[in-house]
C-alpha cells in the first residue's frame, strides 16, 4: 500500500512546447533541490509516444504524473487527455494542467477529463516556485495508482 | 277650386296683360321677354294654362308643382330674384277681386285686401328667411367642401379614390380621382388613368396585389403595405401605401415614396453593423494581442533573471544595470498589456446589475486603490442606491483615485467625491487638489496610451482614464473633465440609474 511512495521517486512528464517554460520548471526543481526525474515532451504526440513506449522505447515507468500545457502543436492538451482516458493502459494517469488559459471552456473540458488540478501559469508565481511546492507535497502525501495489471 | 278656375278663365285676357305689364317693368325679365319669339310665348302660355286646369279642376297638383319647380330652376339659373318672381303673381289677386267682389261691398273688399296683404307679406318674410338660411348653409357647405377638395389636391401625400364597380372582381376598381402629389410620386400624370379600371393596367403582379388590398379595404379592413416597384432600366422604388373604405363602393388610397428614407435606413444599418464589427474586431485584437504577448514577455523575464542568477558574479556592473532596466521594462510592458486587456474587457464583458450604494462603492474602491497614508478621502452629498454592475462602477472609481494619487505633486492630497441624484441618473463629481490638467490636454487624457509626463517619471500605461471613459460610456453614462483654477481637477460623471437593456 505504501510501496508506490517508498519504492521509487515519481517521474514528472512535462508536456510543454515553450522551451523557456520547460527550463523554468527544471530550474525550479533544481532550486528546491528536488531530484525527481523530469521527462520532457514538446506536444501530445511525443507525450503519447513516451507514455506508451513506442519506437523501441519502454513505456514510462510508474509512478509518474503529467504536467500538461493545453496549447500545443500537433496534438493539443485536451486531445491528449481524452486519448489517455480512452486508453486502458493509461486511463489512470494523474495529470495536472499547466496553462496560460483562464478560459472557462478549457477549464470545464479539462475537469471533464478528470485532471488532478487546473493550474494557471500566472498564478503560481515567478519561476513556478509554488507549483514545485505543490507537487512536492502532493507526491509525499498522495497514493499513486499501481497501474493496470 | 273649380269655381276659381271658372272665374280665372273669364279674366284670362286682362290677367295675362297685367302679368306682362309687371314683367316688362322688371329689368330681370326684360331680357327674357325680348328673346322670346311670339310662337314660343304663345305655346308656353298654353302649357301653363293646361297645367293650371289640371290642378284646379282635376286636383292634379303634382304636375302643376313640377312645372313651377322647372320654372323656378330656370329663373334661379338666369339670376332672377325670388322677390321678382313672386311679383309676377300679384296681378292675380287684383284682377280676380275686381271681377268677383260687387262694387257696393267696399268694406268686404278692404278686409279681404288687408288680410291678403298681411298674409302675403308674412309669407314672403318666412320664405325669404328660409331661402337665405338655406343659401348660407349651402355656401358654408361649399366652403367646407372646398377645403376638403384642397386638402386632397394640395396634400403632399399621394391620394387616390377608387370605386369598386363589380365585386368580387378585384380588377374592377375604377380610378375616380388622383391628386398632383400622386402623379409626382409615380412620375406620370395619373389624371390620364382616371376612368380606367385596375384590370385595364397590364402590370400584372403589383396590380393584382393592389386589387386584393383594395378589396380588403373596401370590406372595412384598413390596409397598410409597402409596394416595391421597378421600372425596367429604372431604379427600384418603395412606396408606403394605405387603403381604407370611404363608405359604399369607394376606397381611399394614400401613399408616399419612401425610397430615399429606406435607402438611408439601410445605409445607417450598414454603418451600425460595420461599426459594431470593427469594435468587436478591435476588442478581440486587444484581447488576443495582450494575452499572447504576455507569454514571450514572461520568457524574457525568466531569461534575464537566470542570467543574473547564473552569471551575477561575472558580469560587469554596467551589464547588471542593463539587466535591471530590462526587467523594469518587462514589468512596464506587462502593466501595459494588463491595462490593454482591461480596456478590451470594459464594456465587452457585461456583468449583471445589482443594487449599489455609492458611498459603499467609494469606500470599497478606495480600499482597492490603496490610498497613501497622507491622502484624505471625503464623500459629500447623498444619492439613492442605483442598479448597476458593481465591478464596473468600482473600477471607474478606483482608476480615478489611482490617477489622482499618481499625478499629485504633494505627498498629501484631498480627494472629494460629490454625490447627487438627477432625474434618471446619478451625478458623481470626483475632485482632487492636484496640479490640474491644462485644457488643451482634456481630450487627450481619455485616449489610449496617453500620458502627460515621461514614463520614467511617472510609471503608468496611460490607459487609466481611457478605461474609465470606455467603461462609463459602455454603461450608458458620460464623463466630462473640468479644470478648477488655480489647482485641481473635477471629473463629472453621469451614470444612468437603470441601465438600458
Amino acid at each position: 500500500m505504501i510501496s508506490g511512495r517508498t519504492s521509487r521517486p515519481v517521474t514528472v512528464l512535462l508536456v510543454e512546447d515553450n522551451e523557456v517554460d520547460r527550463e523554468a520548471v527544471q530550474r525550479a526543481f533544481a532550486e528546491q533541490r528536488i531530484a525527481n526525474p523530469v521527462v520532457e515532451a514538446v506536444d501530445g504526440v511525443e507525450a503519447l509516444e513516451i507514455l506508451r513506449g513506442t519506437g523501441g522505447r519502454a513505456p514510462l515507468a510508474r509512478p509518474y504524473l503529467v504536467l500538461l500545457d493545453l496549447n500545443l502543436p500537433r496534438m493539443d492538451g485536451i486531445e491528449l487527455l481524452r486519448t489517455l482516458r480512452n486508453d486502458p493502459q493509461l486511463s489512470d494517469s494523474i495529470v495536472f494542467v499547466l496553462t496560460t488559459s483562464k478560459s472557462d471552456e478549457d477549464k470545464t473540458a479539462a475537469y471533464r477529463a478528470n485532471v488532478a488540478g487546473y493550474i494557471v501559469k500566472g498564478e503560481v508565481g515567478r519561476g513556478f516556485m509554488r507549483l514545485v511546492d505543490l507537487l512536492d507535497h502532493y507526491w509525499k502525501i498522495v497514493e499513486f495508482p499501481e497501474g493496470a495489471a | 277650386m273649380r269655381r276659381f278656375w271658372e272665374v280665372l278663365e273669364t279674366v284670362r285676357e286682362p290677367l295675362d296683360a297685367a302679368v306682362l305689364k309687371v314683367a316688362s317693368g322688371l329689368p330681370a325679365f326684360a331680357g327674357v321677354l325680348a328673346s322670346l319669339d311670339p310662337g314660343t310665348a304663345k305655346q308656353r302660355a298654353a302649357d301653363d294654362r293646361a297645367r293650371e286646369r289640371s290642378a284646379l279642376v282635376e286636383g292634379n297638383w303634382s304636375g302643376y308643382l313640377e312645372g313651377l319647380r322647372e320654372q323656378g330652376k330656370a329663373f334661379a339659373r338666369m339670376g332672377i330674384a325670388f322677390r321678382d318672381w313672386r311679383a309676377l303673381l300679384s296681378p292675380y289677386r287684383r284682377v280676380i277681386w275686381q271681377k268677383v267682389i260687387p262694387p257696393g261691398l267696399g268694406d268686404l273688399s278692404d278686409v279681404l285686401s288687408g288680410m291678403n296683404t298681411f298674409l302675403d307679406i308674412a309669407m314672403s318674410g318666412i320664405a325669404e328667411a328660409y331661402i337665405e338660411t338655406k343659401q348660407e348653409l349651402v355656401l358654408a357647405a361649399e366652403r367646407d367642401l372646398n377645403l376638403h377638395v384642397r386638402m386632397f389636391e394640395s396634400s403632399t401625400l399621394g391620394k387616390l379614390i377608387y370605386a369598386w364597380e363589380a365585386p368580387p372582381d378585384e380588377g374592377s376598381f375604377r380610378l375616380l380621382a388622383a391628386n398632383p402629389a400622386a402623379s409626382a410620386a409615380v412620375g406620370r400624370d395619373l389624371r390620364e388613368l382616371v376612368g380606367q379600371r385596375l384590370g385595364d393596367l397590364g402590370l400584372a403582379e403589383q396590380v393584382r396585389e393592389t386589387g386584393a388590398r383594395l378589396a380588403k379595404a373596401a370590406e372595412g379592413e384598413p390596409q397598410a403595405w409597402t409596394l416595391e416597384t421597378s421600372v425596367p432600366g429604372g431604379p427600384a422604388r418603395s412606396f408606403e401605401v394605405r387603403a381604407f373604405s370611404l363608405g359604399g363602393p369607394h376606397v381611399g388610397v394614400m401613399f408616399e415614396d419612401v425610397t430615399a428614407r429606406r435607402e438611408m435606413e439601410r445605409e445607417l444599418e450598414r454603418h451600425v453593423r460595420d461599426l459594431e464589427r470593427s469594435n468587436r474586431d478591435l476588442d478581440e485584437f486587444a484581447y488576443v494581442a495582450s494575452h499572447d504577448l504576455k507569454a514571450p514577455l514572461r520568457d524574457i523575464d525568466n531569461l534575464s533573471k537566470w542570467i543574473v542568477q547564473d552569471a551575477g558574479g561575472v558580469v560587469p556592473e554596467k551589464t547588471h544595470k542593463h539587466l535591471s532596466r530590462l526587467q523594469d521594462r518587462v514589468g512596464r510592458m506587462e502593466r501595459l498589456l494588463e491595462d490593454l486587456l482591461q480596456y478590451s474587457r470594459a464594456g465587452r464583458v457585461k456583468t449583471a446589475p445589482e443594487e449599489v450604494d455609492l458611498r459603499a462603492a467609494v469606500s470599497s474602491a478606495a480600499a482597492l486603490a490603496a490610498l497613501p497614508e497622507h491622502f484624505k478621502l471625503e464623500v459629500v452629498g447623498e444619492a439613492a442606491p442605483l442598479r448597476a454592475p458593481r465591478a464596473a462602477l468600482e473600477l471607474v472609481l478606483r482608476n480615478l483615485m489611482t490617477n489622482a494619487v499618481k499625478h499629485h505633486d504633494r505627498k498629501d492630497g484631498l480627494i472629494r467625491v460629490e454625490l447627487a441624484d438627477a432625474a434618471n441618473l446619478v451625478q458623481l463629481t470626483f475632485r482632487d487638489d492636484g496640479p490640474g490638467i491644462p485644457p488643451q490636454f482634456h481630450e487627450r487624457v481619455f485616449r489610449m496610451f496617453q500620458t502627460l509626463r515621461p514614463r520614467d517619471e511617472v510609471e503608468g500605461s496611460g490607459m487609466g482614464l481611457a478605461i474609465v471613459k470606455k467603461t462609463v460610456e459602455a454603461h450608458g453614462g458620460s464623463i466630462r473633465l473640468e479644470s478648477v483654477p488655480p489647482r485641481g481637477t473635477a471629473f463629472h460623471i453621469r451614470w444612468p440609474r437603470r441601465e438600458r437593456a
